[in-house]
């Protein structure tokens, strides 16, 4: 119980602190001048509102956004489409992160393994995400598959540069210092290459977790019957802008959340490393 | 020297041969169904041999030569590489200039950092449909969408490169008796310089991707709107050749990039395992 209280007193001594501090003041003027400015540019009352982009449709105001919001739960459309995002985009991550971090590793480490498969991986690499879905739509058809895939080669093409560079930018000088010392191929693995590799394969693995958001709304603008992609499509069909900025919002937080996940694993790997400047 | 050519010789030679090896077993794969009659096989694997899905070597290669002669291709080449150039120079500049203010002015990195975990988030390419029904389907919304990408994607290995240098190098210089200018020419950009290259590398594919993905969403030329249309009419071939297209293309930007950062960041000794 003690105990108890005494955390709570620390968490509010700490919240009270965080508003206190400068940071939060500066912040709070930056987001309020965003929202503020936006707020008089869509306000209802505005004599140039019936004009070009200041339109109703195309800037709406807070209670337009929030009544739009309603809306799309009763209509179920919401729910559906963050639980078939999600499950499309963890499918898709799992299976290309194995697949890319594993030949990036074995690329950066043996030299013919490397050459060989050079070519083909640069060659899938180099096609940019997008430009696979009319052509998976012709091979496979609109359906899972295809986003599945999609996301797939995505993220293996993303965390494969990332592991390839973390074995290749490994100084030469630990390898010289762990050879002088003895370490045979196996410690010469996992005492060295894989801790220093770790770094920039986990930036390739959080990196990836962008490149899979940013495959799965345009995959699903251009091609799907439910998700977030969909929802901003919607929203440019009906001419109705606060459905888009509802879809933008939604990927932002989900892609927000994601990406803390990344974060903190990044964060814990790379706990060694010595900062300069906190991040 | 002589060990350094085997090397080099054993890399193209292996280089070669890998592709090679792809380019003939697709021919061959793709042309099954001209030598043999396909009924015969299960019903997969008949439709995978279809020309509609594997569209032959030759006519891949006919339709290249038609559409280069024809110079479709380079017009819409043209628009792509444009829209992309615009928007890539506007927005590196403007991310590069935002992201070292942000680390360097505590001021300014509390006042917009709010906004920028806001908006950082968001993949670029969910504001194509806002700027689309803002501006309208053309060059505008595809080269502000660029810029805003290549934005982002800039401002991020530009800020976290100037904060993660490590403290020691701030310490020496200082001890030393650098002063403000001395410390951001000679300590903290060169420092920070290979991840804000490979972060500009980041936004030269991401742009080249993006252009692509604006154009297949609403364009009316471009390689992407090439793409898309080819794959309304079932034209894989045409497909095929989009994307090949894209690919030399993307490699042509890379080589320069890498090239680029190699050069810049040669006082870097890499190891080799």
């Amino acid at each position: 119980m003690e105990k108890l209280k005494f955390k709570f007193i620390t968490i509010k001594s700490k919240l009270f602190k965080s508003i206190a501090s400068v940071s939060f003041r500066y912040g709070l003027i930056g987001l309020g001048c965003f929202f503020g400015i936006y707020g008089i540019l869509s306000f209802p009352l505005l004599p140039i509102r019936k004009q070009l982009v200041l339109r109703p449709e195309f800037l709406p105001f807070y209670t337009e956004i929030i009544e739009k919001i309603d809306f799309l739960i009763k209509v179920g459309l919401l729910q559906k489409s963050i639980e078939e995002s999600l499950f499309r985009i963890s499918q898709g991550y799992v299976i290309g992160a194995l697949i890319g971090c594993s030949l990036g590793f074995i690329m950066g480490l043996y030299r013919r393994i490397e050459y060989f498969l050079d070519p083909p991986v640069t060659i899938i690499r180099y096609v940019p995400a997008l430009a696979w879905v009319p052509l998976f739509i012709l091979w496979f058809g609109i359906g899972e598959l295809t986003k599945v895939l999609l996301i797939v080669l995505g993220v293996m093409s993303v965390t494969l540069v990332g592991a390839y560079h973390g074995v290749r930018d490994i100084p030469d000088i630990y390898f010289k210092a762990a050879k002088v010392l003895g370490a045979n191929t196996k410690m010469l693995l996992l005492k060295v290459v894989f801790p220093a590799a770790l770094p920039q394969t986990f930036a390739g693995l959080r990196l990836a977790i962008g490149t899979a958001w940013m495959i799965i709304v345009a995959a699903e603008i251009i091609a799907s019957k439910a998700g977030l992609g969909y929802i901003l499509l919607a929203g440019r069909n009906f001419a109705q802008a606060s459905i888009i900025f509802i879809g933008i919002a939604l990927i932002g937080l989900l892609a927000f959340i994601t990406d803390r996940i990344g974060r903190v694993a990044y964060m814990y790997v790379t706990r060694w490393m010595k900062r300069g400047l906190e991040v | 020297m002589f060990n350094k050519l085997s090397k080099d010789n054993e890399k193209y030679f292996l280089y070669f041969f890998s592709l090679s090896f792809i380019f003939l077993s697709y021919t061959i794969i793709s042309n099954i169904y001209l030598c043999v009659d396909t009924n015969v096989f299960p019903d997969l694997l008949k439709k995978m041999l279809h020309p509609a899905f594997l569209p032959p070597t030759q006519e891949i290669l006919l339709f290249l030569v038609k559409s280069i002669m024809d110079g479709t291709l380079q017009i819409h080449l043209f628009s792509s590489f444009s829209r992309t150039f615009i928007g890539l120079i506007v927005g590196t500049i403007l991310g590069f200039l935002m992201g070292f203010l942000m680390a360097w002015f505590k001021k300014i990195d509390y006042t917009l950092d709010p906004i920028y975990e806001l908006l950082r988030p968001i993949p670029p390419i969910s504001f194509v449909t806002l700027f689309i029904l803002w501006f309208g389907i053309g060059d505008f919304s595809i080269i502000l969408l660029i810029i805003y990408g290549s934005f982002v994607v800039t401002l991020i290995p530009t800020y976290h490169a100037i904060k993660e240098v490590p403290d020691i190098y701030f310490k020496a210089a200082k001890v030393l008796g650098a002063n403000t200018k001395m410390l951001l020419l000679k300590v903290v950009f060169p420092a920070a310089s290979p991840r804000i290259l490979a972060g500009f590398r980041y936004a030269v594919m991401g742009a080249w991707g993006m252009v692509v993905a604006a154009e297949l969403i609403g364009s009316t030329s471009g390689i992407g709107y090439l793409i898309s249309k080819s794959q309304a009419t079932l034209d894989t071939h045409a497909v095929l050749v989009g994307i090949m297209v894209l690919v030399s293309c993307a490699f042509i930007f890379d080589a320069i990039v890498r090239f680029l950062i190699s050069y810049l960041t040669r006082w870097m000794k890499r190891g080799r395992w």
